[in-house]
């Protein structure tokens, strides 16, 4: 039996009301032992195209495909149970009647009853829950539910995982730690896995394929670090990451802005373009021979970088990720300079 | 309608006294004097029939005499006029059956109305206590319903013929926790001794044709779509459904004939409804006055014509031809008050034999 | 403990009023006097008496439960034609009391009935079958309310993981609503166990019917509280046991955003399913009944005007819905208080439910006779005369039967209510500033005042049927519906029967759209 290595969604539409739709018009694929990251702000129709993959919401128009295999669209609409989706829900849905171990079988119907709790026990194992297989899930803390939920979402081998924001609820610390954890669980299983998310970071380390939506569409599908660094719009370049942007007009093959003159050899004469720059693409310096003046008006640190806002003689301020070991201090006169590798020309809307 | 305001005035004045009294206000509303000065009478019935509502109108029309009524079960009317002692405000009791009478005289709830001697002589000496603290007013008499295609009512001279195996599963009865069953078998008792009743309900019990239930009028329509062929039923429901306006329940009536065998040779057995004078009676010579047109010829005729019930006293004139034409009742002499004293013996004797 | 929202007290207070006459006859039992009659019963009908109990409150609440849950499912999750009306259409049928249902069953499935092709609903079957069909309302609207604010993620999870729609049902949504389910199925319970007219009627003599015969044939009263007191026994054990079952699966949600249930729209089949099983257990448990009782109603029509009657009903039932809402409250904070005197208290307020109620009346009769003593006693120290107010009755002593009799629907949607408001709740608020009162008011109240609602109807509508409490205690020439329909029911006239017990349930209409509308309303927002 070849196991198909494709999920597709083509013109996913599901309105509630005529006038506005929660989903418009979604192109998407997944593909086994790949994990995508849906990333998009709350409200963006996210949540909602996860539960039409999983069968729990019905299309309007468009398609899902697994395969060859329609699973919605066209009259048909295939029962969730159906699916062989596993769905990580946000608030974990934990079942609060019954123990993790239980909760983990809970899925496993086909097996027999000593069978099916070997194969939750080896699951919650997976998951290093192994010990709190007949805690309930009030005892459990948020960390452990949401692995105890993960686990049965795996223990049926679905062929399509589907997590709804897995880690929102926890901390930060715990955060990280069970991102590395569901990770490999999500590569062992192979799985075509869909996470929904509207956390940057959460996206960019964990997915192989980013796709960002806002408003019900997508509006870009990439590898993590190509839309870092090209996003195709403000909007997409600030879902992942703070970005400058400068509007300004191509003259010849290049545009000009504060910060210095861009090569675009791909647009046309007097095309208005919008100029986004990571914050990581300006470079400081107290070398005054190449670069735009300007003068530090702040500094903060962020993550491991510092962040330096620094005001141009136009009176524009703009934000700097450096290193910590640049020593620019508040007041001080530097001078600015472009990483093109930073930067993403595109034609304003 | 016009009583609504009336009552529920009087609802609010009782809980409004008592929010009043608890602040502290000290003056008092003697009920019971105004009451007698409003000219009423009290009443707590177990009773709950057209022919009492009108009697209690006719009443109040010929003597300008209100009356007040509370229905409930005998049981509980009892233990209210018990636990409210001489604050009672319960002027008359009037139950169903005799042996809730005997009980409540036994419990002190009743005084003696001499006033009424010479109206009582109208009532059979064993439809009233010999003191004269209780009397009955209307009578019931139990018998049986049957089917004329299939039974020879000669085959049924005496109820005592019911426990013969040739009624086995031919018989029709309600269940014995019923008052109308436990004062018969009370009766028997008196007539004939424990064991001869328990012989006799052991085999009134091997030969049902089915469970008891339903009322009696159930027993009757059993009769009638011959799932039965006999069926013990007080008389009035036989002559409910057969003075009925709904041609359906009149067919039922007629197809049963019915009669009033003596029980173990010593006459038709009969329950009556009675009335006694409460011992606190806060309104006595309103109450002696009811009692009194309660047996007036008057009074009377509504208990045959309106529940088609008989009336206790001797000699009183109605228009119901068909009880009329259930023929002369040759009754059991026993006095009433014997039922209520082997009530508990019979519910026993049921329990024993497994009368459900 | 000074997080306590309310102070236990007042509320164990309110619990152990609700609770004394259960009491009293508890004590009536043990102290009253001793005959030969327990040993007698014991010796005869009393195995039958249990078995006819325990085959009747397990048919009763086994079909309650097939009715009530899977249709409050059906009604919270989808949308069908009909679906607006039967939201409040299925709860109609409490408004029938369960002896008439036995009367209008019985006259037309017996021999010579319109039904009799049908077996005839008689005996233990019967009787559970009557009482399911009359009070599987209890299990619906509490299900109701639950399913309605429960997350559907539980469902959906199931769903992704294999279960069909009912699978998904029956393994997800269900324990979640288990403790609703399990308060609704407790009311049915007690009120089984409580009932004479049915059981009677239907020959399918239960240990009330026992307790009856003590009474009124050997007149011992002693005997009847004994009797009365192995009902409560059976209550009590049998809700001790569902909550030590469920204690450790608690059922408390974890915290967390909740998705708001959508109803799913049902395609034109399945939406006429759906409509055809919430129709069935109305049509058999009220239209039919009624229309056979109507029925006989036109071929013999009453003469007396119901107006009075219907007046005085609604005068009750309202004033006791109110005051009962507010008890059932105060007596779910006494359960939450989680003192151990506060949760005893309302655990006995709620078993009085189990008493038949002509004992209950008596219970109430023997303490209003003390406590009328007692008032005459101390005025007559005071002021040299007896206190001016007779409390028999009166409506206080109506009102006061009612709310012992009938704490436990009170305080079983007060409690499912309560539940809601969880401790990070109150504080929040205390940390936001908000003193207790401002807790009770701004935050409680909007939370739990659906449940508070459900609890006052549940009782209007109990009171509305209530008999022997309101036959006894009431003042002279009070009549109620169910007093007028159970006089001519009882004295087997059940065409005029039909017509107050109509009235009953057309009264209890409104105020149940009322609050279905209310209860809607306040989950949409």
């Amino acid at each position: 039996m070849s196991r198909p290595d494709l999920l597709t969604i083509t013109g996913a539409r599901i309105a509630y009301s005529p006038d506005r739709a929660a989903v418009d018009g979604v192109d998407l694929s997944l593909k086994c032992g790949q994990v995508t990251a849906l990333l998009g702000p709350s409200g963006s129709g996210k949540s909602t195209l996860l539960r039409a993959i999983a069968g729990l919401e019905a299309l309007n128009a468009g398609d899902v495909k697994f395969g060859e295999e329609v699973w919605s669209g066209d009259g048909v609409h295939k029962a969730p149970e159906t699916r062989r989706c596993g769905v990580v829900f946000q608030d974990y849905a934990l079942f609060p009647h019954l123990s993790a171990l239980d909760n983990v079988a809970f899925g496993l119907r086909s097996l027999s009853r000593a069978d099916r709790r070997k194969r939750a026990q080896a699951q919650l194992d997976g998951v290093e829950l192994g010990d709190r297989a007949k805690a309930f899930p009030h005892e459990l803390s948020g960390g452990e539910q949401q692995r105890v939920a993960l686990a049965r979402a795996l223990a049926t081998n679905p062929d399509v995982m589907l997590l709804d924001e897995p880690f929102s609820g926890l901390d930060r610390r715990l955060r990280s730690a069970l991102r590395d954890t569901t990770a490999s669980a999500l590569k062992a299983s192979g799985a075509a896995t869909l996470i929904v998310t509207h956390d940057a970071d959460e996206a960019l380390s964990l997915a192989d394929t980013i796709a960002l939506m806002t408003e019900g569409r997508i509006i870009q599908v990439g590898a993590p670090d190509a839309l870092y660094l090209k996003p195709n719009s403000i909007a997409a370049a600030r879902l992942l990451g703070d970005a400058e942007v400068f509007s300004a007009t191509v003259s010849g093959h290049s545009v000009e802005i504060a910060l210095g003159l861009i090569d675009t050899p791909a647009l046309d004469q007097d095309t208005n373009v919008d100029v986004i720059i990571r914050p990581e693409g300006i470079g400081v310096s107290a070398d005054p021979s190449s670069g735009t003046a300007a003068v530090v008006t702040e500094r903060r640190l962020a993550g491991g970088h510092a962040r330096l806002s620094c005001q141009l003689d136009t009176g524009r301020v703009v934000q700097a990720r450096v290193n910590l070991t640049e020593r620019a201090s508040v007041g001080q006169q530097v001078w600015l300079t472009l990483d093109p590798h930073f930067v993403s020309v595109v034609a304003s809307e | 309608m016009a009583r609504l305001p009336r009552n529920i005035a009087s609802v609010f004045v009782i809980g409004g006294a008592l929010a009043l009294s608890a602040c502290g206000d000290t003056s008092p509303v003697d009920d019971a004097t105004s009451a007698v000065d409003a000219g009423v009478v009290n009443i707590y019935t177990a009773r709950h029939y057209a022919s009492d509502y009108a009697v209690y109108d006719a009443f109040t029309t010929a003597t300008g005499i209100e009356v007040n009524y509370i229905e409930a079960g005998g049981d509980l009317l009892i233990e209210r006029v018990r636990q409210e002692a001489e604050r009672s405000p319960a002027d008359i009791v009037i139950t169903v059956d005799a042996g809730r009478l005997w009980r409540a005289d036994q419990a002190g709830l009743f005084q003696a109305a001499p006033e009424l001697a010479d109206t009582l002589q109208g009532i059979p000496a064993n439809l009233r206590h010999p003191d004269g603290a209780w009397f009955g007013f209307s009578t019931r008499v139990r018998g049986i319903a049957y089917a004329p295609d299939r039974v020879d009512p000669a085959d049924i001279s005496d109820f005592a013929d019911l426990a013969d195996p040739m009624w086995e599963g031919r018989i029709c009865v309600r269940s014995s926790g019923n008052v109308y069953n436990q004062s018969q078998l009370a009766a028997l008792i008196n007539t004939a001794g424990v064991e001869a009743a328990e012989a006799w309900a052991a085999g009134i019990v091997s030969n049902l044709a089915r469970a008891p239930q339903g009322g009696d009028t159930d027993q009757i329509r059993a009769v009638a779509a011959g799932e039965c062929d006999v069926a013990i039923v007080n008389h009035y429901y036989v002559g409910r459904l057969k003075n009925s306006d709904d041609p359906a329940n009149r067919d039922v009536g007629d197809a049963v004939d019915f009669i009033m065998p003596p029980v173990a040779g010593a006459g038709a057995h009969i329950n009556v409804s009675g009335a006694g004078l409460a011992a606190n009676a806060p309104n006595r010579e309103n109450a002696i006055a009811f009692l009194e047109f309660l047996l007036s010829p008057d009074g009377q005729r509504f208990f045959p014509e309106l529940t088609n019930e008989y009336p206790a006293v001797e000699g009183v004139t109605y228009d119901n031809a068909v009880i009329a034409g259930f023929g002369e009742i040759m009754a059991d002499p026993v006095n009433v008050t014997a039922l209520g004293e082997n009530a508990a013996e019979a519910q026993r004797i049921f329990d024993r034999v497994g009368w459900p | 403990m000074t997080g306590q929202l309310a102070p236990s007290w007042p509320a164990a207070i309110a619990a152990l009023i609700c609770a004394a006459p259960l009491i009293t006859v508890a004590a009536l039992g043990v102290f009253g006097p001793w005959t030969d009659y327990m040993a007698h019963i014991a010796s005869t009908r009393l195995p039958a008496y249990l078995t006819n109990t325990a085959a009747v409150t397990a048919i009763a609440a086994l079909i309650a439960l097939l009715i009530g849950a899977p249709l409050a499912w059906i009604v919270a999750r989808f949308e069908f034609a009909g679906r607006g009306i039967m939201e409040w259409a299925l709860a109609l049928p409490l408004a029938v009391p369960a002896y008439a249902a036995a009367y209008a069953w019985y006259d037309l499935t017996q021999g010579a009935g319109p039904l009799g092709f049908l077996p005839t609903v008689r005996g233990p079957i019967g009787a559970g079958l009557i009482f399911a069909l009359t009070l599987y309302p209890y299990v619906y609207l509490l299900a109701r309310e639950a399913y309605a604010g429960q997350s559907s993620d539980a469902y959906d999870a199931a769903r992704t993981l294999g279960r069909g729609p009912f699978g998904a049902f029956l393994d997800a949504a269900l324990p979640l609503a288990r403790p609703a389910i399990a308060a609704g199925l407790a009311l049915v319970v007690m009120e089984t166990l409580a009932d004479y007219g049915a059981v009677a009627h239907l020959g399918a003599p239960t240990l009330s019917v026992g307790l009856i015969r003590a009474w009124s044939a050997e007149g011992s009263i002693a005997d009847a509280a004994r009797l009365a007191l192995i009902l409560v026994t059976i209550a009590f054990v049998l809700f001790a046991y569902e909550r030590a079952q469920r204690r450790r699966a608690r059922q408390s949600a974890a915290s967390g955003r909740r998705r708001p249930a959508q109803r799913v729209k049902l395609g034109f089949g399945p939406g006429l399913l759906a409509l055809l099983a919430c129709v069935t257990p109305v049509m058999l448990g009220l239209v039919i009944p009624l229309a056979r009782l109507g029925w006989r109603a036109l071929s013999s029509p009453t003469n007396r005007s119901m107006v009075e009657a219907a007046g005085n009903s609604l005068l009750l039932a309202a004033i006791s819905g109110l005051v009962a809402a507010a008890l059932g409250l105060a007596a779910a904070y006494a359960l939450r208080s989680g003192r151990r005197r506060a949760i005893l208290s309302a655990r006995l307020a709620g078993l009085g439910y189990a008493v038949p109620g002509s004992v209950a009346a008596l219970g109430v009769l023997i303490l209003l006779g003390l406590f009328q003593d007692g008032l005459d006693q101390v005025w007559t120290g005071l002021f040299g005369s007896a206190f001016p107010v007779l409390l028999s009755g009166g409506v206080v002593a109506l009102v006061f039967a009612y709310q012992s009799r009938f704490a436990a629907a009170a305080i079983g949607p007060a409690e499912a209510a309560l539940n809601r408001v969880t401790p990070t709740l109150d504080a929040a608020a205390r940390s936001l500033g908000a003193r207790s009162r401002e807790i009770a008011w701004r935050v409680h109240w909007p939370l739990v005042a659906s449940g508070a609602l459900l609890a006052g109807l549940l009782v209007f509508v109990e009171v509305l049927k209530e008999l022997p409490a309101t036959m006894i205690l009431r003042p002279f020439n009070f009549d109620t519906l169910a007093v007028t329909a159970h006089n001519y029911a009882s004295d087997e006239r059940l065409g005029e029967a039909a017509l107050p017990a109509l009235l009953i349930a057309l009264i209890a209409l409104p105020p149940m759209v009322w609050i279905a509308r209310r209860i809607t309303r306040s989950e949409q927002s």
